[in-house]
């Protein structure tokens, strides 16, 4: 009998469906992360031919090199300071502005949303934190005679690290805070309602009882998607404080990536930080989806919640 | 099936439009019968004498700072006009100036002086533009006619000199440049008015004609500035084609400075009465009417002419030149007749005189006031402004007083009531407001300063008089004269949507030329745009587009492609194969790295290499040198000069410094007027430290900086010094400090002119540039510096391939020639914000500079040096701003941290070069 192809039948259907976004995706994704890997084992200023160096690079960058270990301290803390705390913002957010009328919340929502859609908008932060006497903050500062100098904000290392973080707080809000407000809205109300006479006390029991285990879905996303912000936070900080920054104290992977790619031509070192960074991404990816897992239900007795994850 | 064949009828009905014919518009005005013979006004006025007294008759060079005495003596007194025939000396763009006075010596203030422009020409092809292959037109090069000219020179605002009977005394001085004169002559003036003019002439009916000239084929034009355009928006300027680009106009705004002239010839064919239409457009200042003096084979036939009134039309429209009565009409002969326009400012001179009393005025009265309320101005104070600035309420009434003078001269003269008057009067009341409550001065102070730059702008505005003409038509007074505007609306649509249709066929980005040449030879260039200093764009990819078809191309048979890029992307283009044969403008870090990995081809294979490298300032070429090997040929270099302002300096008492120590004084006793001085923070104060102390920054094989000598420590330590210890502030927005007159005193790079130039135009003529300080050693002055420089480079790898056409194509570029008219068009183009900063010591003669400008930027030029690049130059920068920072923000010890980033790059150097072999 003849053997009867994979791709035949239902399953063709199926691949051809999927090839839409399978071919980009391996083109555009697999592919070039395969060769990263690749090439991080040689030498390779992209205008000569590469030379072989074994784990050279990957020696270098854990026992020679401090920037690196800047670059990740800083990153972690990004990564910890902007993934739990804008999430956790986000989520407050939306299940703040819940309750609004639509048209209040929608308007709302657009509010919040707007910095991460608009793209390179936190460069108005740099009229804000301007290094010049004139400067909005400075300016106001020495004229109520707090200063009698202006800080630089931007360029000083005791102080950039800081006004990076706002910003990137300011910007935490996207895509994760839209899941938050649309799955606020198809929470099943029995719930409530029956917990109410069940003898729900009061709002916080309701959030943490009712609210988030049906936001299981919406939950795991938004940390997916907060945690891979995270640590890929690198333009804002270019933008605001230079790349590289003084003495390198916004520095981030992705901008030591960047600095070792386009700047001092080693293509080959900066892929091997890039295998680094994707290594970290999907090690602390697994550990989210993980614990959220632990938290959805099962441990708590819900029995009836979504399990779909 | 059924959408697709609706699909094909709307198309078909699409296309049937454009075969609509063109309709002719409304009938053409009708004609005012030519008037009789008859009584004009003032045609009764007595004929007056208009032989002219000569004063001097020999040929004598006038140059800048002499003065030339000539006596004559008159029979009688009245109104004389001075006739000069001279000839501008050659060389350099700049129009001789003379100031001429009677019977006492020249005095800046109250006698008039002169611009003795040069002639110029485009150089036609049979009195026709030259197209490219694709068939669009391309703007002809332009040459400096070497003629003598007459002019008649008046006082402005009047009709000429009163003098006495007697004998008088001609004082003519020289103030900038030299011209050769051959006559002097004095001739009587009266008032000539249009009915004088007719009764003097002949009747004499000219047979029917009408012939159109276009206004981008002049005759003769005064400067280079003066430039074509065109305009494809509407067939009803003529030429113009759907397909391809027709140069049509003579651009208004570059045709719009006191003094300007272009004029055309015309042939006319039997002698009579004649009239001339000019078919133009004023949109680019809204609402002004602007004035030009018409001139007929370079004589103002009769008063009137002095000043003819073209109001703003945002449309193409026609302008007879006429009065109440009628239009005027013309008494030509048969053969050749040469019609000028030439700007003049007559009816707003008072106001624009005004305007530059008092904004010079406020500008004083401002500076006073900066000084004692400073940076930032509390509103709750009043500082008591009335008792420490003196004449404050007499300066602030004399000024609305004066100004609202100017405002009513304005509307008279039919400059848009709405708009600036009705700024100017705005103005005037917070001057009355400030004059009559001193006490709130404060509070009305940033307003005050924002009216006064309007007021400068307005100023701006008023000294330019736009007028873009498309065609004039000499015509016999009784032909009736054209409408303006012959296409209706179907004819105009349908030109429209063949040039839209044409916008996907025909590529008008494209610069090159595919049909020219063997497909071998075609060379493959890169602009690098974007850049420091001198910002590279399309129009400078344009205009080296079109030198190359004009003068490369054309005589070699070599073609090019030039696409214009971002100098990033290079190294990324390099890697994947699809670089450029060559590359323009490539700053000189991506030089650098682009050498030391053998991506360059060095430039000593050249034909008659020592003479090319003998081009270039010496100084432009360190960055680009290493082994012995040139790699790139300098195009631009761009360092820094002092900038300052000569009216805070100068009421002040300050000479401008001329070493460190004077600068330093000069930085306290300004501190002490609460002013401020100005360094950009950046590594290259650090190179100019250095290198005046006659340091290098490299060992002599380049493989470790001397960062932890004796020197170094030196030059850093005076750098950090001017922010830690002199406290000049570290961060701060030059352009805007330096116009507000806070900071009169600022090191910046020599572009910094450009800016200022466009962007301040208020302080206009109150600054100027000096050289930079200079370390004094053992009696020696040295004054170096580090530049910022591009060049141009040739892609591939050595020893692989004949470069012979590249190389042969960068010796042509950065040839004086090019290089020269690469210089020029970019600045007539596009403006005083593209001025060339060139790196080939003999293209500086043709940059628009004056003559003092030139000699102060030669200077420094001479003193000027530059750091070689290392595969390290980027970490060495990048350092050396670290290290500023740690010293200046925290106060650290300048020995201690420079010696701790400098034993960091040298490890970074060490290593790059391990990376790259060079060890």
């Amino acid at each position: 009998m003849r053997k009867k192809s994979a791709f035949s039948g239902k399953s063709g259907e199926s691949w051809f469906m999927l090839s839409f976004w399978l071919i980009p995706f391996v083109l555009f994704t697999l592919i070039p992360v395969g060769i990263s890997v690749a090439v991080s084992f040689t030498n390779y200023n992209m205008l000569q031919p590469a030379r072989f160096l074994g784990i050279a690079n990957y020696l270098r960058m854990f026992l020679d090199d401090d920037i690196f270990i800047k670059s990740l301290s800083n990153t972690l803390l990004f990564a910890l300071v902007t993934g739990p705390v804008g999430y956790v913002l986000s989520f407050a957010a939306a299940w703040f502005i819940n309750d609004f009328s639509k048209g209040t919340r929608g308007a709302l929502t657009f509010l919040f949303y707007s910095p991460s859609m608009v793209g390179s908008v936190y460069v108005i932060w740099t009229y804000l934190f301007s290094n010049d006497s004139y400067g909005v903050i400075n300016s106001f500062l020495l004229s109520a005679n707090l200063l009698r100098e202006p800080i630089y904000w931007l360029t000083d290392p005791s102080y950039n690290f800081y006004v990076v973080v706002i910003v990137v707080l300011w910007m935490s809000m996207g895509n994760g805070f839209l899941a938050f407000v649309a799955g606020l809205k198809q929470l099943n109300p029995v719930y409530y309602e029956s917990a109410s006479i069940d003898g729900l006390q009061n709002r916080w029991q309701e959030l943490w009882y009712i609210t988030l285990p049906q936001m299981t879905p919406q939950l795991l996303i938004g940390a997916v998607l907060s945690v891979s912000s995270a640590f890929a936070i690198g333009a804002q900080n270019a933008a605001l404080t230079g790349n590289p920054s003084t003495d390198y104290s916004t520095h981030t992977l992705l901008l030591h990536i960047l600095d070792h790619g386009t700047q001092r031509l080693e293509m080959g070192y900066a892929s091997a930080v890039a295998v680094v960074l994707f290594t970290i991404m999907l090690g602390s990816w697994a550990l989210i989806s993980r614990g959220l897992r632990a938290f959805s239900g099962k441990e708590r007795g819900c029995t009836s919640c979504d399990q779909s994850v | 099936m059924s959408d697709i064949k609706k699909l094909l009828g709307m198309l078909l009905a699409f296309s049937l439009t454009l075969c609509l014919p063109t309709a002719r518009a409304a009938e053409p005005e009708p004609v005012t019968p030519f008037p009789e013979q008859s009584k004009l006004p003032g045609a009764e006025a007595p004929e007056l004498r208009e032989v002219p007294i000569s004063v001097a008759d020999e040929e004598i060079l006038i140059s800048a700072e002499q003065t030339r005495i000539f006596n004559f003596s008159l029979d009688s007194g009245g109104a004389y006009a001075l006739q000069i025939d001279y000839r501008p000396e050659k060389g350099g763009h700049n129009a001789p100036e003379i100031g001429v006075s009677f019977d006492s010596p020249y005095a800046p203030e109250q006698d008039g002086a002169f611009t003795l422009t040069r002639v110029y020409s485009y150089r036609y092809e049979d009195g026709q533009l030259s197209r490219d292959s694709y068939g669009n037109e391309l703007i002809p090069d332009q040459t400096e006619l070497d003629v003598w000219r007459t002019v008649s020179l008046r006082p402005s605002g009047a009709a000429g000199y009163t003098l006495g009977s007697g004998t008088r005394r001609l004082y003519i001085t020289g103030l900038s440049g030299s011209a050769t004169i051959r006559f002097i002559r004095i001739t009587a003036v009266g008032q000539k008015t249009y009915g004088q003019y007719r009764s003097e002439h002949p009747f004499a009916k000219a047979p029917d004609y009408s012939h159109r000239q276009e206004a981008e084929l002049s005759y003769q034009k005064s400067d280079l500035n003066i430039s074509i355009a065109y305009d494809r928006s509407s067939p009803n300027i003529s030429p113009n084609s759907a397909t391809a680009i027709r140069y049509n106009l003579l651009a208004g705004s570059s045709f719009s400075k006191e003094g300007q002239w272009v004029s055309w010839r015309f042939d006319v064919p039997a002698e009579g009465w004649y009239s001339f239409d000019f078919y133009y457009r004023q949109n680019v200042i809204d609402g002004m009417t602007v004035y030009r003096t018409v001139k007929i084979n370079d004589e103002i036939p009769f008063d009137e002419l002095r000043t003819v009134a073209f109001p703003a039309a945002k449309n193409f429209t026609v302008k007879t030149p006429g009065d109440d009565s009628g239009e005027f009409a013309f008494y030509l002969e048969r053969g050749e007749c040469r019609l000028s326009l030439e700007v003049t400012l007559e009816p707003v001179e008072k106001a624009i005189a005004s305007f530059k009393g008092v904004i010079a005025d406020l500008n004083r009265l401002s500076n006073k006031i900066n000084v004692i309320v400073g940076e930032t101005v509390d509103p709750l104070r009043d500082y008591d402004l009335d008792q420490s600035v003196a004449g404050l309420t007499d300066t602030l009434q004399n000024s609305a007083g004066v100004l609202s003078v100017a405002a009513g001269i304005l509307s008279n003269a039919g400059k848009s009531g709405g708009s600036y008057v009705a700024q100017v009067n705005e103005t005037v009341r917070i001057l009355n407001k400030m004059a009559e409550n001193p006490k709130d001065i404060s509070r009305d102070l940033s307003y005050f300063r924002s009216r006064l730059s309007t007021l400068s702008v307005i100023l701006g505005a008023l000294e330019t008089s736009p007028l873009e003409l498309d065609y004039l038509v000499l015509r016999a007074t009784e032909t009736p004269k054209e409408a303006a505007n012959t296409y209706g609306i179907w004819p105009v649509l349908r030109f429209r949507l063949q040039s839209f249709f044409n916008s996907f066929v025909r590529d008008y980005q494209s610069l090159g030329d595919p049909s020219g040449g063997d497909a071998r030879e075609r060379l493959n260039i890169w602009v690098c745009g974007g850049g420091t200093g001198f910002t590279v764009g399309r129009e400078h990819a344009q205009i080296v587009n079109e030198l190359l078809l004009n003068s490369y191309s054309s005589k070699t048979g070599v073609y090019a492609d030039l696409s214009l890029v971002d100098s990033g992307v290079l190294i990324q283009a390099i890697a994947s194969g699809k670089g450029p044969d060559a590359a323009l403008f490539t700053p000189k870090e991506t030089v650098a790295n682009l050498y030391y990995r053998g991506a360059l081809v060095p430039m000593n294979g050249m034909e008659s290499f020592e003479s090319v490298k003998s081009r270039f300032a010496p100084s432009s070429l360190v960055a680009f040198e290493t082994d012995g090997k040139l790699y790139a040929l300098p195009e631009i270099q761009v360092f820094q000069m002092l900038f300052y302002r000569t009216d805070i300096f100068s009421e002040y008492g300050l000479t401008v410094p001329d070493t460190w120590q004077d600068f330093y004084r000069t930085v306290k006793r300004l501190q002490i007027e609460h002013l401020q001085t100005g360094i950009a923070e950046s590594p290259q104060t650090f190179e100019m430290f250095l290198l005046q102390q006659g340091a290098e920054l490299y060992n002599g094989e380049r493989s470790h900086t001397l960062l932890t000598g004796q020197s170094a420590v030196e030059a850093f330590t005076r750098w950090t010094d001017l922010y830690k210890t002199y406290k000049l502030p570290v961060s701060f927005d030059m352009l805007n400090r330096f116009r507000s007159g806070q900071m009169p005193l600022i090191m910046a790079p020599v572009s910094f002119y450009s800016q200022l130039s466009v962007a301040a135009p208020e302080v206009r003529g109150l600054w100027t540039m000096a050289q930079i300080p200079a370390t004094e050693r053992s009696g020696e002055l040295n004054r170096a510096q580090s530049s910022v420089t591009t060049g141009a480079v040739i892609i591939g790898s050595t020893g692989t391939r004949d470069y012979g056409a590249r190389l042969d194509f960068a010796d042509w570029w950065t040839s004086t020639e090019t290089q020269n008219r690469f210089a020029l068009a970019s600045e007539t183009r596009i403006g005083v914000s593209s001025r060339y900063y060139p790196a080939n010591t003999e293209t500086l003669e043709t940059v628009f500079w004056t003559e003092k400008e030139r000699e102060v930027l030669a200077g420094q030029w001479k003193s000027v040096w530059d750091i070689p690049q290392t595969p390290a130059s980027y970490f060495v920068t990048r350092n050396l701003s670290n290290a500023f920072r740690r010293v200046v923000y925290n106060f650290e010890s300048p020995r201690d941290v420079i010696y701790r980033y400098g034993q960091e790059i040298d490890g970074e150097l060490t290593r790059k070069r391990g990376e790259l072999g060079l060890d």
